[in-house]
C-alpha cells in the first residue's frame, strides 16, 4: 500500500471529503453540501469530482463504505474514515499548521489573520 | 424531476460499465437529492446547474474511460510485444513503400507515374507514421501505467 506522505499533498476535494467525515458518517448528497458549506462555496464539488474522489480514496484505504441506514433510502450509501484516512488527514493539517507557521513567522500576510477569521 | 434523471442517466451510460455498476444507483441518488434541492432552493438557474454538472461529469467521465483501459481485456488490453511491433513496422513500411515510389517512377505514363510517386511518398512520410506514432504512443503509455499498477497492487 502507498505510503502516507506519497499520498501528500491531498487535492481540496480529497481533503475536504476526510475533513467532513472526520466528523462521522455521511452519504454521497450529505459530503457535497457540507463541502461547500466548510469551504464558503469555495469547493464547488459535483457529482463527478465527488464519485471519482470517493472511488480514489476507497481504493487508496482512506474511507470504507459504512452501508445503509435503516429508515433512509437503501440507494444512499454512507462512508467513514478509516484509520488510516484519519492518519493521512492528520498529516496533511500538520503541513497546513506549519505552512501557516511559516507564513507568520515571516510577516508573509500581515493582512492575514491566522487565527481562522479572514481579515 | 423525470426528464432530469433520465438525462443524468443517459450521462451515466457513458461511463466504463464497472464504474456504473459500483457507483451508478448512489450517483443517481445523490443527483436526485441535489437536483431536489435546486428545484426547491432556487439558489441556481436550470441552466447553471445543468451547465456545471455537464462540465464536472465530462471531466470525470474520460478520466474513469482512460483508467479503465489498462483493465480491458479486449483488443485495447496494451502489452510489450504490441508496443514492439508497432515500432518494428515503422521501419518495414519506411522501405515498402520505396519500392513503391521506385516502380511507380518506373511506370511509362507521366501522369501515372507521378501520382503514383506522390501519394506513395505522403504514405510513407505523413499519415502512416502518424497513426504508427499514436498507436506506439497509445500502448506504450498504457503499458507503463499497467506495470506501475502492477507494482502498487504487489506492494500493497
Amino acid at each position: 500500500m502507498t505510503d502516507i506522505e506519497d499520498l501528500l499533498p491531498l487535492t481540496p476535494a480529497v481533503f475536504h471529503i476526510l475533513l467532513v467525515l472526520a466528523k462521522g458518517e455521511k452519504h454521497g448528497y450529505e459530503i457535497m453540501k457540507q463541502v461547500q458549506l466548510d469551504s464558503s462555496g469555495g469547493v464547488r464539488m459535483g457529482n463527478g469530482t465527488l464519485y471519482g474522489s470517493i472511488k480514489r480514496m476507497l481504493a487508496d484505504d482512506l474511507i470504507a463504505d459504512a452501508g445503509e441506514k435503516p429508515g433512509d433510502d437503501a440507494r444512499r450509501k454512507y462512508y467513514k474514515l478509516t484509520t488510516r484516512g484519519r492518519k493521512v488527514l492528520n498529516a496533511e493539517m500538520k503541513r497546513y499548521v506549519e505552512t501557516a507557521a511559516l507564513i507568520k513567522s515571516r510577516k508573509l500576510a500581515p493582512t492575514l489573520s491566522l487565527d481562522g477569521a479572514r481579515a | 424531476m423525470k426528464n432530469a434523471l433520465r438525462a443524468y442517466g443517459a450521462l451515466l451510460r457513458l461511463y466504463p460499465a464497472s464504474y456504473r455498476q459500483e457507483f451508478g444507483a448512489e450517483m443517481l441518488q445523490t443527483f436526485r437529492d441535489h437536483y431536489f434541492d435546486i428545484q426547491n432552493s432556487k439558489a441556481e438557474t436550470g441552466a447553471v446547474f445543468w451547465f456545471s454538472a455537464i462540465v464536472d461529469e465530462t471531466k470525470n467521465i474520460v478520466r474513469q474511460n482512460v483508467s479503465s483501459l489498462g483493465d480491458a481485456n479486449g483488443f485495447f488490453k496494451p502489452s510489450w510485444p504490441k508496443v514492439l511491433t508497432a515500432l518494428f513496422v515503422l521501419p518495414f513500411y519506411v522501405l515498402c513503400s520505396a519500392a513503391t515510389v521506385k516502380l511507380s517512377l518506373a511506370i511509362p505514363h507521366p501522369a501515372v507515374s507521378g501520382l503514383g510517386a506522390v501519394l506513395a511518398l505522403a504514405m510513407t512520410l505523413v499519415i502512416v507514421p502518424a497513426a504508427i506514432s499514436v498507436v506506439s504512443s497509445y500502448f506504450l503509455a498504457f503499458s507503463i501505467v499497467r506495470m506501475f499498477r502492477r507494482k502498487r497492487t504487489a506492494s500493497a
